[in-house]
């Protein structure tokens, strides 16, 4: 569990563009897994099931507390409309903004898959959803984060070139549970 | 970056002032580049800029809370095995 900490830190500071909720999302997670560690399978991918915990936990507090996501459809909609001004390098604090502007759902992939790395088979098990799906949110995600980024003319960055990464090639569940 | 001539007339005595003229419209797929150490060439700018935020995060020292809350999860197991 050690090993998976900056990752799980990386992937709540994503969710929830907050320094200090992501931490605590990260804690409420690795004390959720403790109590819940008899549901995980052995031999399954203890990584996926850490993220698992993590984003329900994430999903669980945003629903109780509405104000902790700044996603609003019309705000977003807005802002798709009101091109920021031209920037030619992408700064780190304009991909965090960026993002706390997109759907969830689009987030979390692009987190997932284009932050930290997972194969689509791991974002799938992770968010509880198709590989198809996983992949259409990751390429909506992607036009939509470069048009807040680098406004609407710049929209249409070129998709991911490795269609298949390597990673995917994987055994589905390659990570034996690492000792907590 | 490359010397392009799309922006002067071929053959045109102008070419060493012009080729820079709309070099600005590259800057946007070489940024971030070096957040890929393996510089794969199909890397593109919005993953590198997205990895390089996980990276960054990720690479913060770990605060002392989440150890606090892993001797505290260790103390958990040791007394569950004494117990068994």
């Amino acid at each position: 569990m050690v090993a998976l900490i900056p990752s799980l830190r990386a992937f709540a500071r994503g969710l929830c563009g907050n320094r200090e909720l992501a931490d605590d999302l990260a804690q409420e997670a690795m004390m959720r897994a403790w109590a819940a560690h008899a549901s995980f399978t052995p031999g399954t991918n203890f990584r996926a099931w850490m993220f698992m915990i993590l984003r329900n936990q994430f999903y669980t507090t945003m629903r109780k507390n509405s104000r902790m996501t700044s996603w609003d459809p019309e705000a977003a909609e807005r802002l798709l409309v009101e091109a920021p001004p031209q920037q030619h390098h992408i700064h780190m604090s304009d991909v965090e903004k960026a993002l706390q502007k997109l759907p969830a759902e689009q987030r979390e992939i692009l987190m997932l898959v284009g932050a930290g790395g997972a194969s689509y088979e791991e974002a799938a098990v992770i968010t509880g959803c198709a590989i198809g799906t996983v992949k259409s949110r990751l390429a909506r995600g992607r036009v939509a984060l470069a048009a807040l980024i680098n406004g609407p003319d710049e929209a249409v960055l070129k998709k991911p070139a490795r269609s298949k990464p390597v990673r995917s090639t994987l055994p589905k569940h390659p990570d034996p549970m690492p000792s907590i | 970056m490359g010397i392009t001539t799309e922006n002067g007339q071929p053959g045109s005595d102008t070419l060493p002032g012009v080729w820079n003229d709309g070099g600005g419209q590259l800057a946007i797929n070489k940024g971030k580049r070096q957040a890929g150490e393996a510089m794969d060439p199909e890397f593109d700018s919005l993953t590198a800029a997205l990895r390089q935020m996980h990276d960054s995060i990720a690479n913060e020292p770990v605060p002392d809370d989440f150890l606090d809350l892993l001797d505290q999860i260790d103390a958990k197991i040791s007394a569950s095995k004494k117990i068994s």
